[in-house]
């Protein structure tokens, strides 16, 4: 295995790895895309892309041999989450009604049972649960870097994260953060096995600044 | 005032987003969909967008509607620059196509309420990448207060209505509704805000866009969309709309197309 960070991206045909690699490229962080097994052999940090439906997306990391090599590669390398891709990282979704990779205890649930709206889009703060591991929280930004005297105009230094989701995960004893979803529903924002396996229910690499603060801080542990 | 300020608690803020417009791989605004204005590369474009206040980007390309053929060397060059929400709509008329877009890395794809294969590209689209991957543009013009899907092929209102035409879409399988204006595109006349009163829309979940007349307010629109349009979940502008609003001296060349 590689001593220095090695990038690697989920890609099984789904999923916006396009824009986690231009995210990556404005960090100055190559990477590469995790087609076969073999290609987890070559990284250190795995990222595991959103956008797409929990039955293809299982269905697809079966099809490629990346199932249990994943699951493996848990055992030592360090994995982000991205939305669907942290959604994978639980036990049982129900969007698709198939079993994930159960790298952290919890279902996804669909939005629409527990509320009026369908589907989550747009920009949200997060909140700090309590008792957060402090390595998660020298991942996952809360404030942006840029301080309040640097004159900086415009939403993308706020700190919002932007979520485009149908399904979600419940508060549960691997979140970290939380986002309120309306008065009656709370979220999990972000979630951590408080060792080496994070998710993040919100696209980083669509954030703005701080999602890209939250990619590299990510990369450099 | 409590819903309001329930809203303002609670939701995601409404989304600004920017509808920049592709020809033949460059941007053009749009008046009523029947005359069009050059205002210049879209790279560049885009460019200057990340840098304002949008929430999102949605890329229209009409050229693209007419010869069914993805621009998908422009497409990769347009992802590359934003860091920020990217959707897509245009020339959507298989499963085929929206795998494309989705390869390139866009989030989101808005297919046409004229689609003739809407119903199947509908669910075969929400199967593959979810329902917050797809949504629906419904272009509508108003003719003797009622409003009609308007057919932008053939340049005229077809003969259904906007109600009847939602009462058999299957809202469940797409997420943004995205309501376009005809009669006010390009206009910047104000938005058809009265669609939010009509029974038919009152009973959709869906998140509700407003396109259509949306016009600059300078900074005041961008600071206090909240409160202005409390209950829409975003409003779509043409991306002169935030190029105009805009100080910065990079902008000075831009300017003058528009």
């Amino acid at each position: 295995m590689a001593s220095y960070p090695s990038v690697g991206i989920v890609s099984v045909g789904m999923g916006n790895i396009s824009a986690i690699e231009g995210a990556l490229r404005r960090l100055c962080i190559q990477s590469s895309r995790v087609h076969t097994s073999d290609d987890l052999l070559a990284i250190t940090h795995l990222i595991i892309p959103g956008v797409g439906a929990m039955g293809a997306f299982m269905s697809r990391l079966k099809y490629n041999n990346l199932y249990y090599s994943l699951r493996s590669f848990a055992g030592h390398g360090k994995i982000l989450g991205i939305c669907l891709g942290f959604q994978s990282l639980y036990s049982y979704s129900h969007e698709g009604q198939c079993d994930c990779l159960d790298l952290l205890e919890g279902e996804v649930k669909p939005i629409k049972e527990f509320t009026k709206i369908s589907t989550n889009i747009g920009y949200l703060e997060i909140s700090e649960r309590d008792r957060v591991p402090p390595l998660v929280n020298q991942i996952i930004p809360l404030k942006p870097l840029l301080t309040e005297n640097v004159c900086m105009i415009g939403r993308r230094y706020r700190p919002e994260y932007y979520f485009t989701h149908s399904y979600f995960v419940p508060v549960g004893k691997s979140t970290t953060h939380t986002a309120q979803l309306d008065p009656e529903l709370c979220i999990t924002a972000a979630s951590s096995n408080g060792v080496n396996i994070y998710g993040t229910q919100f696209h980083p690499e669509l954030s703005h600044a701080i999602g890209r603060t939250l990619i590299s801080q990510f990369i450099s542990k | 005032m409590i819903t309001k300020a329930i809203h303002s608690l609670a939701l995601p803020r409404p989304r600004l987003i920017a509808t920049l417009l592709i020809i033949n791989g460059l941007a053009y605004i749009s008046y009523g969909y029947s005359s069009y204005e050059y205002v210049g590369d879209p790279i560049n474009i885009l460019n200057l967008l990340s840098g304002f206040d949008v929430d999102e980007v949605l890329i229209v390309d009409l050229s693209a509607s007419s010869s069914h053929q993805l621009n998908i060397r422009l497409l990769s060059k347009l992802r590359a620059v934003a860091d920020f929400p990217l959707a897509y709509a245009g020339g959507i008329k298989s499963a085929i196509h929206a795998d494309c877009i989705m390869q390139l890395g866009f989030d989101k794809i808005f297919l046409a309420a004229c689609n003739p294969s809407l119903p199947t590209l509908l669910k075969q689209i929400s199967e593959c990448y979810g329902i917050q991957a797809l949504g629906l543009s419904v272009d509508y013009a108003i003719d003797n207060n009622k409003r009609y899907i308007y057919n932008p092929y053939i340049r005229r209102n077809s003969q259904l209505s906007l109600s009847s035409f939602l009462g058999s879409l299957q809202v469940n399988l797409l997420s943004d509704l995205l309501f376009s204006c005809v009669d006010r595109a390009g206009h910047k006349t104000g938005l058809d805000l009265s669609i939010l009163q009509e029974d038919y829309i009152c009973v959709i979940d869906n998140p509700i866009l407003l396109s259509g007349g949306l016009h600059s307010q300078g900074s005041q629109l961008l600071k206090n969309v909240n409160q202005l349009y409390p209950g829409v979940a975003g409003f779509v502008a043409s991306s002169s709309i935030f190029l105009q609003s805009g100080s910065s001296s990079a902008l000075v060349c831009l300017e003058r197309h528009f």
